[in-house]
């Protein structure tokens, strides 16, 4: 029989290395490859495929392509919008996800204790797969630290699909610091910066998803800490995919050695097994070996937590006022965004109020920078309007986001929280109905901290428009909105593809500067876009 | 007139946007491309304005040695916000450098 894994790049994966190990050390006489399959070419190679394949084990960025073209799903693949296993029964292909119960089981192989408070890096498909293996854990309270809101949205669908149900809070990837007794880090090496690591220094227990290169800074420092390592995963979930290929028993640690020579064993850092050390945490003895008949298996619920950011009282004065405090943190990057929008208008060429009512009209602050900027430099009205309108395409996700929360209200309450909904907004919002048992609760804390964002946001900009018209034109103050925008993109580059879409966006802009009707900032952020994906389609 | 008919228009698209998925069609979900594109419209759109606003002011800035002080002066300002981490340090050393360097150099 033939099995492989299929994706691209594969030229790097140990997936071969550790199958053909389980294979010899059973006596098998099966045949593994790797086969290099690029985005959108699933249906086509699997589909060419004789009766001899027994199973495919499926990489980036092929796993919501399986998931599309398999006959049947299994509701974990299904629960987890991604499958990483492909099995070929009587001429269909089943789909299944191996990940999710791969990180149960390399998580409990090291820890004694369920967690109960845990902490995700990033927000991709594979945080949604280790979400809800935590979920299966029993963990009572997640939060996600991602770089901007919309990237936490699969992860946060992965967790909704989940009967657990976990209360969940997004925080920042720059700012928040990682809490609980875990923190997951699904993020390349290169976004590891010191301050990130710093701040998962509190936390007991490290699981980083990456096994190349090896070791991640976040692992590096996590030397007097339980180290779960990327390889542990691969390792797990690879021995149920051999198990559902074989239907036997797979051989655990010849498929682990076959990793570890596979894997930088000179290294100091490399993954340290069960086998070769125990560890303590918090003075517990952290590590066990679990018999391979518990791999996989779904851990006891244990009961949700209190948490601290659970209501103290269920009177609507204090759900409002929640949801006030939950938004003045973020007031801090709000208001000087506003000014700056305000001192924008009033240098701009066009009427002070105009300007200003770009605040309650349009409502986002990147939208109205560049409607103002456009309309200043005499860009054609419609190229503008576009602008603003791709700017603000993400607003379509947050409202699909949050419409469960807000399905059954009245149309005149949907209408106004709709128009109240914008970044801030949408996190305090998603965050308090997690918090909180009941929706109207949630309502409230949602409405508290989005009227305190649209009194502020239009403050601001009012106080600059004021401020802006009076100052004398020798202070150049029109530098002052490309230098904050400059600011907040070169902070917001992390990854690869962030860096290739920045990059990208200004070269495409400077080149732009003389093209016609205006279009250098829209070509500009589509090439932006565009390279990103490109980036993101080869990392995967 | 214009400017308040582009604003109109970029407002009713974007509320529109808002309440898409929640009045009308509360099931329906974006293409996965779409979804994730969307994470980098924020820092695409910023450096899009920005590069625009900048190249413009040096072209306009008449000579070389004005358009020099721009230059270092948002030089300093990225790499500013590379060191700290924080996004609003661009304006807080880009803006004194401005006014110094153009006063420094007569412009």
């Amino acid at each position: 029989m033939r099995c492989a894994v299929l994706g691209d790049p594969v030229a790097h994966s140990l997936s071969p290395a550790l199958h053909l190990a389980g294979y010899a050390a059973i006596g098998l006489d099966w045949q593994y490859d790797a086969v290099p399959v690029p985005a959108g070419g699933l249906a086509a190679t699997v589909g060419a495929l004789g009766a001899e394949w027994r199973g495919l084990s499926v990489t980036a960025p092929l796993k919501r392509e399986a998931l599309e073209y398999a006959s049947e799903v299994t509701g974990l693949a299904e629960r987890a919008g991604a499958a990483n296993t492909l099995v070929h029964e009587s001429s269909a292909w089943v789909a299944e996800n191996t990940d999710v119960p791969g990180a149960v089981a390399a998580l409990r192989e090291r820890i004694s204790e369920p967690p109960v408070v845990a902490t995700i890096l990033g927000g991709g498909a594979t945080a949604a797969s280790t979400a809800l293996a935590l979920c299966d854990l029993g963990v009572g309270s997640l939060t996600l630290l991602v770089r901007s809101p919309d990237r936490a949205l699969e992860t946060l669908a992965a967790i909704d699909r989940h009967p657990a149900r976990p209360a969940v809070r997004v925080g920042s990837l720059a700012t928040d610091p990682a809490v609980g007794d875990v923190v997951v880090s699904t993020i390349p090496a290169a976004a590891q910066t010191a301050d990130l690591v710093s701040r998962c220094a509190e936390v007991p227990v490290v699981f980083d998803v990456v096994y190349h290169p090896w070791p991640t800074p976040l692992a590096a420092s996590a030397a007097d800490r339980v180290l779960v390592s990327g390889l542990d995963l691969l390792v797990h979930q690879a021995v149920l995919q051999f198990e559902l290929f074989t239907g036997r028993a797979a051989p655990l640690e010849a498929m682990r050695a076959a990793g570890r020579a596979r894997s930088a064993p000179a290294d100091p850092r490399r993954p340290v097994f069960p086998s070769e050390v125990s560890r303590k945490v918090g003075g517990r003895v952290a590590v066990h070996l679990l018999h391979m008949s518990e791999r996989g298996r779904t851990a006891e619920r244990i009961p949700a937590p209190a948490t601290a950011s659970a209501p103290a009282t269920t009177r609507p004065r204090h759900e409002y006022l929640a949801g006030v405090r939950a938004m003045a943190p973020w007031l801090t990057g709000i208001v000087p965004f506003g000014l700056v929008v305000g001192v924008s208008a009033a240098r701009a060429d066009i009427p002070a109020m105009a300007g200003w009512a770009t605040g309650p009209l349009i409502y986002g602050g990147s939208a109205q920078v560049a409607v103002i900027e456009m309309l200043d430099a005499g860009a054609v009205p419609a190229v503008i309007v576009v602008t603003a309108l791709v700017i603000n395409l993400r607003l379509v996700l947050y409202s699909g986001a949050i419409a469960a929360q807000w399905r059954g209200t009245p149309l005149w309450w949907r209408a106004t929280a709709g128009y109240l909904l914008v970044d801030p907004s949408f996190v305090v919002g998603l965050n308090g109905y997690r918090q909180h048992e009941n929706l109207a609760a949630g309502h409230r804390h949602y409405l508290g901290g989005a009227v305190l964002l649209w009194v502020a946001w239009l403050a601001a900009i009012g106080i600059g428009v004021t401020a802006g018209a009076q100052l004398p034109a020798a202070l150049r103050l029109e530098m002052i909105v490309p230098l904050y925008l400059l600011g907040e993109a070169v902070h917001k580059i992390g990854d690869p593809a962030s860096r290739a879409a920045v990059v990208t966006a200004a070269v495409v802009a400077a080149a732009a500067l003389a093209a016609p009707l205006h279009l250098g900032v829209l070509l500009a952020i589509v090439s932006g876009m565009g390279a990103a994906g490109v980036v993101q389609g080869r990392s995967r | 007139m214009t400017a308040w008919i582009v604003v109109l228009l970029a407002g009713l698209g974007s509320y529109l946007f808002r309440i898409s998925m929640i009045v009308l069609a509360e099931r329906l979900r974006l293409p996965a491309s779409v979804e994730q594109a969307s994470a980098f419209v924020a820092p695409v759109a910023f450096v899009s304005l920005a590069v625009t606003g900048l190249s413009t002011a040096a072209l306009q800035a008449g000579d070389l040695a004005a358009a020099a002080v721009l230059l270092v002066a948002v030089s300093g300002a990225v790499i500013a916000v590379r060191l700290t981490g924080r996004p609003y340090v661009a304006v807080l050393v880009g803006m004194p450098a401005l006014w110094l360097l153009s006063l420094v150099s007569g412009g």
